[in-house]
């Protein structure tokens, strides 16, 4: 596939990423890139000021707004980071807006990013919650939140551009999700999907109760979440994310993820491509994604 | 209205459809089939107890049905579907290149779950609030899995696109399709299906199979069928009664329906990735409508 092909995807993980974790000013070449004029972006104050101030001035969604340059949206989309009272993101359908949630953020900055012997005990001794070994508290954090802003904006992208879906809605949410991950080199995706596997694991063992409820749910289970998206970076890369792999995925499901990737590659290409504008695509190539200070949280 | 004065309606609903339509008079079941890119076979079974499955699938002309059925779908290249004997498999994963295969020792399971016959009183089982009698139960999920296996290789050949879970995509086509051939056949195919899969052995969760489990296959089911008639399918809801696992959630119901934009509940985003990437490029118009027209299940 053409490099050009991923750049969208790319250019948006790199952003959130660095968005989410660096206090960092966004390069010169990035603040060149024009915001889509179809992005609308709002911090919703309220409660969680602590967040709510650090995402400001980090303007988050302002470089979200830069990543989606490319894309010509058909209608105006607002992006927003705001009080929801519950753990949750999501795109709501009948105004066209993303709602990142501060106690989603909250939950990953002080649980899913946490190690688990400062968290209360699980509720399965067996499925300890918080950190697991292998991931950092910045891969957790930055990885964490980019893949709940990527996911909340793939919904979005299906919505405006009219992207059919034969699949079930959340799961395609997260294969694009996971696509646009593994477009920005080996680090970068490294990073979001130990952060992306980390929240969800967390997730699970917040609670790890399966009932008819659960099975009915629109999500996949997030254990399966979790091994999609682990299986789709497999399938891009088996070499650069085998240790990943071998430390977390299930031997069954390896040998299905090269297709599964290809899927989602050729989905890309045939339904999201032709509304890119190449020029900006190039310019949005050059956005910075995980800096030096994204370590440091 | 009763089922009887409704099924006397939908034949004579599809004898009109049949006989207005313009290449009507030049076509017969046997016409249709003979062009249809589906080509069938009957294999033998090397196991002696699935020879009678063999001989009821022929004599009901299950496959010459399925061929004619499928007409319309303009695939680049021939596709077989058979009948085999699967090595004690109940499904075979999907294979570039390889047949729709049937198997069997599937068909036996629809009939060892199947509600027993006793005639003249058939013995009568509820999925949800749904009866189902021995015939739903048998054709339903029959019907379900060779319209989700082709459905599978179909995606494959025509290159369709697919964001999510191949499996749950072709599941839901599958569904989709069930829910397109009449009330009739909506209502067999659904109940028999979600019956089925009620029915079978549930395994533990195995969270990194790219298949999804049957509980959740159930409910995506159930989803659908709301979606497409909230009325029709209601008896898959908690209404006026206590909630069952049998029925849909509350909570999934919303996601359904999307009441607040109607046109995003899942069975609408089916309906449009259906329209979009299948029936405007791969399906033959004039052959659709025949097909639309004829009674598929009819005697089963």
């Amino acid at each position: 596939m053409p490099m050009r092909q991923f750049i969208v995807a790319a250019t948006l993980a790199l952003a959130i990423a660095g968005a989410a974790a660096s206090p960092t000013p966004a390069a010169a070449q990035q603040t060149a890139i024009p915001r889509n004029s179809n992005v609308d972006v709002q911090y919703v104050g309220f409660r969680y000021q602590e967040l709510y101030d650090r995402l400001r001035k980090r303007q988050i969604l302002e470089e979200l707004g830069q990543f989606l340059s490319p894309l010509r949206l058909q209608q105006k989309l607002t992006i927003r980071t705001t009080t929801c009272g519950v753990v949750n993101s999501f795109y709501d359908y009948t105004t066209h807006a993303i709602n990142l949630c501060y106690e989603l953020l909250d939950m990953i900055e002080n649980g899913a990013a946490v190690p688990a012997s400062k968290l209360p005990p699980p509720p399965d001794p067996k499925t300890p919650l918080g950190l697991i070994p292998g991931v950092t508290r910045a891969e957790a954090i930055v990885g964490g939140i980019v893949g709940v802003a990527l996911h909340e904006t793939g919904h979005a992208v299906f919505d405006i551009q009219q992207v059919p879906r034969l699949g079930r809605e959340e799961d395609a949410a997260d294969m694009i999700a996971g696509f646009i991950m593994l477009q920005f080199g080996n680090d970068v995706t490294r990073t979001m999907v130990k952060g992306t596997y980390n929240l969800m694991r967390h997730m699970y063992a917040s609670n790890p109760s399966i009932d008819y409820n659960s099975m009915a749910d629109v999500h996949s289970l997030n254990m399966q979440r979790a091994y999609n998206y682990l299986c789709l970076a497999y399938g891009k890369d088996a070499a650069s994310i085998k240790d990943l792999a071998d430390a977390w995925l299930p031997p069954a499901r390896k040998p299905d993820c090269a297709n599964e990737y290809q899927q989602a590659l050729s989905a890309f290409d045939k339904t999201i491509m032709p509304s890119v504008d190449q020029t900006l695509l190039a310019k949005v190539r050059g956005m910075q994604i995980l800096r030096a200070d994204d370590s440091k949280l | 209205m009763e089922p009887t004065i409704r099924a006397a309606l939908a034949v004579a609903l599809a004898l009109l459809a049949w006989l207005a339509a313009p290449a009507a008079a030049q076509d017969t079941p046997q016409t249709i089939a003979a062009r249809s890119k589906v080509k069938i076979e009957y294999r033998a079974p090397t196991d002696p107890q699935y020879r009678p499955i063999l001989d009821r699938l022929r004599q009901r002309q299950v496959l010459e049905r399925l061929q004619s059925f499928l007409a319309p779908l303009r695939l680049p290249s021939d596709l077989t579907v058979l009948t085999a004997q699967c090595g004690g498999e109940l499904t075979l994963p999907y294979k570039r290149g390889a047949p729709v295969t049937v198997c069997y020792e599937y068909v036996a399971l629809i009939e060892k779950v199947a509600p027993p016959a006793q005639p003249p009183d058939q013995s009568i089982k509820a999925v949800g609030g749904a009866l189902v009698n021995r015939d739903i139960a048998l054709v339903g999920p029959f019907v379900q899995v060779v319209l989700r296996d082709v459905s599978r290789a179909a995606i494959d050949m025509l290159g369709i696109p697919v964001w999510g879970n191949i499996e749950d995509a072709a599941d839901y086509l599958a569904a989709f399709l069930m829910l397109q051939f009449g009330a009739d056949v909506a209502e067999k195919t659904i109940f028999g299906t979600a019956y089925f899969f009620t029915q079978i052995d549930s395994p533990s969760v195995d969270f990194a199979s790219i298949r999804p489990h049957v509980e959740q296959r159930y409910y995506n089911l159930l989803c659908i069928a709301v979606g497409s008639n909230f009325v029709r399918y209601s008896m898959f809801l908690q209404i006026l009664r206590q909630e069952t696992a049998a029925d849909l959630p509350s909570r999934r119901v919303a996601s359904c329906l999307q009441l607040n934009s109607p046109e995003h509940s899942e069975y609408n985003k089916i309906r449009y990735a259906f329209d979009t990437l299948i029936l405007k490029n791969y399906v033959d118009p004039d052959l659709l409508k025949q097909v639309r027209a004829t009674d598929w299940l009819k005697n089963d």
